[in-house]
């Protein structure tokens, strides 16, 4: 085992040789001890995990912060049941906003690509609302009606 | 499931001393019964008498992994008062969701620390978000640089690594936070974390690399 390898272990592994695989706990443990660069890196390993395993300790849970989630049950926050966005929500909410951009570009390609009134009228309206008594129904400036 | 039946004309008398003074509390039971509320009953018992709106069932609960929690909270945000909302809110969370948490699936302490965990990152993602708009000043992280005549004490251990681990970011946080509880279990952090044991490992990699390096560092400057 060489330096490299034992930082790659002990940044997998952590500081305590009891929870590494077997193989590389022998290889460690004689690295260990022939070389002062590996010894400082598991030295500094260890007091890690030490430091982070008192850090963890269970905190006291003072009369204060029960009150004040006691209380939170008494302020209104009664039982019910939360109403939360699943990611099944989510994922039909993505699938239904997909959908309509799809069709919504599928219908704009649909749309005849034209400035002429009548044409426009005719999509919109249908045919009888396009003209009038076979007249189109467009004021004599020419815009629609 | 261990829960005695008691006439609720004893309901008094069975007021354990870490409820005392509380506020008048929901039973279950009818108005004839009460049911009490023993420390050996099973968290799986409890958690069903609060998803059936038991006060007394929510209460135990909070007081047996309220500590737990609130050590993971206060790490997770560098000691700071959110802390306590994010215990809080975890709890009251809970207290409206029971309903959710199955028997035989996850223990109730990975469910609730699963709440608290994301509680803690969306907290820490709003955070960030009010102080790009500098709605909210960055907090201080503690980076306590001892004497070099100092002897490395435990206690500066932990102090150091307790303000490095505030500047991981989020995940990684959680993620050794989780790993250093009890020497968890990698697939216990990813089913808290809602990610692949491999993500897990991929997070702790980097974030004990990031943690021994500059508490490396540390020693190294105050050897130089």
């Amino acid at each position: 085992m060489k330096i490299k390898e034992l930082e790659q272990a002990v940044d997998r592994f952590g500081g305590a040789l009891g929870r590494w695989p077997t193989t590389l706990r022998a290889e460690a443990e004689a690295l260990i001890a022939n070389d002062r660069t590996a010894a400082a890196i598991f030295d500094v390993a260890a007091r890690l995990d030490g430091a982070l395993a008192r850090a963890m300790e269970p905190m006291a849970l003072d009369a204060a912060l029960m009150g004040r989630i006691v209380a939170g049950l008494d302020n209104g926050l009664h039982h019910q049941v939360a109403v939360r966005p699943t990611r099944r929500l989510v994922a039909w909410a993505g699938a239904a906003m997909v959908a309509f951009l799809v069709t919504g570009y599928a219908v704009g390609l649909a749309l005849p690509t034209t400035q002429d009134d009548d044409t426009i009228a005719t999509v919109i309206f249908g045919d009888s609302a396009a003209s009038v008594d076979g007249n189109t129904a467009t004021s004599d400036s020419g815009s629609l009606l | 499931m261990s829960m005695s039946l008691a006439p609720a004309a004893m309901w008094p008398m069975m007021v354990s001393p870490a409820s005392a003074g509380a506020p008048p509390r929901q039973t279950t039971g009818g108005p004839f019964l009460a049911i009490t509320v023993s420390a050996e009953d099973s968290d799986e018992a409890l958690a069903l008498r609060v998803a059936a709106g038991d006060n007394r069932a929510f209460r135990e609960i909070v007081r047996r992994h309220g500590g737990r929690l609130r050590a993971l909270a206060h790490r997770f945000t560098g000691g700071t008062s959110e802390a306590d909302d994010i215990v809080q809110e975890t709890f009251l969370s809970f207290w409206r969701t029971a309903a959710r948490w199955q028997p035989g699936g996850p223990p109730l302490g990975a469910y609730l620390t699963r709440i608290a965990v994301n509680r803690a990152i969306d907290g820490d993602r709003r955070r960030k978000v009010r102080r790009f708009f500098g709605l909210e000043d960055a907090t201080e992280v503690i980076d306590p640089q001892a004497p070099a005549d100092e002897q490395l004490g435990s206690k500066r251990d932990l102090e150091a690594v307790s303000g490095y681990v505030a500047a991981l970011p989020a995940r990684q946080r959680a993620a050794i936070l989780l790993s250093a509880e009890g020497e968890r279990p990698n697939a216990e952090i990813g089913e808290a974390m809602g990610l692949s044991v491999g993500a897990v490992e991929q997070l702790l990699v980097r974030a004990r690399r990031t943690l021994r390096m500059r508490l490396a560092q540390r020693d190294a400057g105050r050897e130089g």
